[in-house]
């Protein structure tokens, strides 16, 4: 039983951290926002340098083999320095998806691609009132419908777009398929999520498409489960960054803000408050490092529980951490608004909280 | 990164799950598992045979019957001994006065005392609490008069669990005068047979109607002075390190999933139509359970989480204690009005909703809550500032 990187994560780890601090302040943040700056090339460069792009390619195409727990040493630095870049849907998801498609050649190139940093890819799957659906059989496949929130979507490449056959029933797992950003029929407008994440939204006409997987195949479903797996994991890795970065600027706050002619920190109520985030963040931290490991060996129900965790805790934490600042925390000049922020999304994204409580109940299945 | 345990840890659990299949008698499981605490008998039996193993004190030397298990293994036989459910090793004797004897005591304490704690010949409670000293333990006043060869203990000590059980007691005591310099120096640690004229033992009734809780009087005690643990003076130390010690069962995880089982169990059969209603807290319970779980095993095994927040016991305690409660009441709401009904001590009886009102003892002893907040909020504050 072993709860630590080593050596060659930690490594990575910290050259990130020490990247994320040079490059990527929440001034050089904000200014990426007001300048409706969507996708910090320099930076992108310095990952390829570090390897990351390449992290979560086999190495049959060029890339370092990592495993889910690999999460653990990237993400948590991203989810503290509040990143806006595709790294989490681009590398990460969709390395997810293309090698387990490696069998095909495009999509063996297209992780190649990936693995490079020279191609981005979203994860297309979040549906709003007008889902995706798919038409057609065989050699021909044809989506209509609308993806209302593609992260990264106005600046990627391509899509794995997932969507349902016309005839498939409410619970069917859906079928991944690729569309290049240039398809015929594809519309592609530029938004921004609440966390300031750049976005797309998708609307399709008749897009012919190429499935990543046989729809309906086995193979289909169970990369498909797989996908959503290391998908959630790395929500939670990033997540516990989120909780890092708000717990470590509050416990500095309180202890230089002055109310009352002493500092916030001698005030018994903002001190147990401290010891509350405290608790939450450890279970956290406990539940990420459980998802990553639990994610890479395909068990489902640990995965569902710390996703729960960390949605349920962390947003619980990032509301203390805004209380605590007081009306500075309610500003958007401020960080420690942001990680409400992007916690949020976070916990909507590849099932929030509620889905987890859903999906865990119906696995009491004698209950 | 891996959680998984070594073949021959997971050939330590089968070892003792098999031990306690062969053992331990199914009545004192199934009461255990209906709620009812276990009685005096069932905890000096299973004990007996737990010591029998090197088990009931598996982390002393093995000189003194322990058997010097690791950490790891420490923690599978306490999860063992919850899923049964078993009777837990006294803790008074095992896991707070045994390595007090073990660091501080005489080589003549060592060999009187050891043995009898282990194979619980000896029933020892501890005589910390006082009327005017709770939370604030230092403020103790109990006196002890130095006479000779003996002391002469006066005083009041109160909430000692077990004392009516209980053979022996370890007390906190004054042999300093109080006022004099910090109110921490002047404390002795002693060792008082509750048979000596002039101790009173009186009970307590605690909110769950039980007799767990007493008072014990000490009215011109005579104890000999080759009873006290430590230097005179050093009884604050002592107790410091008794308190800190006790780290396997801090968290209390094992129990966690024993009561949720019982949820389910319950769920499942008897209040059936229930189920649906319930069963989101089930869940919710389960991971945070799991949690809690996790950062235990974090905190025994890897030293390095105690190295970044030396406060990490209070995170355990917190937690742990705000689950037990909350799986206590649950237990306690499923019964409905079935469970109103007040219950005698009948083996057949599930006394859920007391169990439910003793609960609430949980996060007042061993250091209430709003103390662990107080050390863990100045030790991240302590590391914030450095």
């Amino acid at each position: 039983m072993n709860f630590n990187l080593d050596a060659d994560q930690c490594a990575l780890r910290d050259s990130l951290k020490r990247l994320l601090r040079d490059h990527f302040d929440f001034q050089a943040r904000q200014s990426m926002c007001a300048h409706d700056i969507r996708f910090p090339v320099i930076l992108w460069d310095h990952y390829k340098e570090l390897g990351l792009t390449a992290l979560w390619a086999p190495e049959s195409v060029g890339g370092f083999g990592g495993g889910a727990p690999d999460l653990i040493a990237v993400l948590p630095a991203m989810g503290e320095a509040l990143t806006l870049d595709p790294y989490r849907e681009s590398v990460v998801v969709a390395s997810t998806v293309l090698r387990q498609a490696v069998a095909d050649d495009e999509f063996r190139d297209l992780l190649s691609s990936v693995a490079d940093g020279r191609l981005r890819l979203s994860w297309a799957h979040d549906e709003g009132a007008n889902p995706v659906i798919a038409a057609g059989s065989d050699s021909t496949w044809q989506l209509s419908g609308v993806k209302p929130s593609v992260a990264f979507g106005d600046t990627s490449q391509g899509f794995l777009l997932t969507a349902k056959h016309e005839t498939a029933s409410d619970d069917a797992v859906p079928s991944v398929f690729y569309v290049p950003q240039d398809a015929k029929g594809l519309a592609v407008t530029a938004v921004r999520l609440v966390d300031d994440t750049p976005a797309a939204l998708l609307d399709l006409q008749g897009v012919r498409a190429k499935p990543v997987w046989w729809p309906g195949s086995n193979q289909s479903i169970d990369a498909w489960k797989t996908t959503e797996l290391i998908g959630m994991a790395a929500a939670c890795a990033e997540m516990l960054g989120v909780m890092e970065g708000a717990f470590k600027l509050t416990t500095e706050y309180v202890t230089v803000r002055s109310q009352f002619g002493r500092k916030l920190a001698e005030n018994q109520a903002v001190k147990h408050q401290l010891a509350e985030m405290c608790v939450n963040l450890e279970m956290c931290r406990s539940m990420a490092i459980a998802a990553v490991l639990a994610a890479a060996k395909g068990d489902e129900f640990e995965v569902y529980q710390g996703k729960y965790v960390l949605g349920e805790y962390g947003r619980r934490l990032c509301h203390t951490a805004i209380q605590l600042h007081g009306g500075i925390g309610m500003t958007e000049e401020h960080r420690i608004g942001h990680y409400l922020r992007r916690l949020h999304v976070l916990d909507q994204r590849f099932g929030s909280v509620n889905t987890m409580v859903e999906r865990l109940a119906l696995q009491e299945s004698d209950l | 990164m891996d959680f998984d345990l070594s073949a021959a840890q997971e050939a330590f659990r089968d070892e003792v799950r098999q031990f306690v299949r062969e053992h331990l008698p199914s009545a004192i499981r199934e009461r255990l598992r209906r709620g009812q605490p276990p009685t005096k008998d069932d905890i000096v039996f299973w004990q007996k045979a737990l010591n029998q193993r090197g088990w009931a004190v598996p982390h002393w030397p093995k000189q003194y019957g322990g058997s010097e298990l690791t950490q790891t293994e420490r923690l599978i036989l306490l999860d063992e001994l919850y899923s049964a459910p078993a009777p837990l090793p006294q803790v008074f004797n095992c896991n707070m006065l045994g390595p007090v004897l073990l660091r501080y005591g005489s080589e003549e304490q060592k060999d009187t005392f050891l043995p009898k704690l282990a194979n619980l010949d000896l029933w020892f409670c501890q005589g910390f609490s006082e009327p005017g000293a709770g939370s604030d333990l230092a403020s103790l006043r109990t006196r002890a008069r130095r006479d000779g060869d003996f002391y002469v203990v006066d005083g009041q000590k109160i909430w000692t669990t077990t004392a009516h059980l209980a053979d022996w007691v370890f007390a906190l005591v004054r042999t300093g005068e109080l006022g004099a310099g910090k109110k921490q120096e002047g404390i002795s640690f002693l060792l008082i047979d509750l048979k000596s004229p002039g101790v009173d033992v009186k009970p307590i009734r605690s909110i769950d109607g039980g007799h767990h809780l007493n008072e014990v009087f000490f009215d011109s005690v005579k104890v000999p002075v080759s009873q006290r643990v430590g230097n005179e003076g050093q009884g604050w130390e002592i107790a410091k390190f008794l308190l800190s010690n006790e780290r396997t069962g801090i968290a209390n995880v094992g129990l966690c999933y024993e009561r949720l089982d019982l949820v389910c169990e319950l769920l499942r059969t008897r209040y059936r139509s229930l189920a649906g209603r319930y069963r989101n807290e089930v869940v919710t319970l389960r991971a945070e359970i799991r949690a809690l779980d996790v950062t235990n095993w974090r905190y025994l095994t890897d030293e390095s989480s105690q190295h970044d927040l030396p406060a990490f016991s209070s995170v355990l305690k917190l937690k742990g204690t705000e689950l037990q409660q909350r799986v206590a009441h649950l237990l306690a709401t499923i019964t409905g009005t079935e469970g109103l009904i007040q219950s005698g001590d009948k083996p057949e009886d599930t006394p859920l909703v007391p169990r439910y009102f003793y609960s609430r003892a949980a996060s007042i002893y061993g250091g209430a809550s709003e103390v662990q907040k107080d050390i863990l909020g100045n030790s991240l504050l302590k590391r914030s500032v450095t």
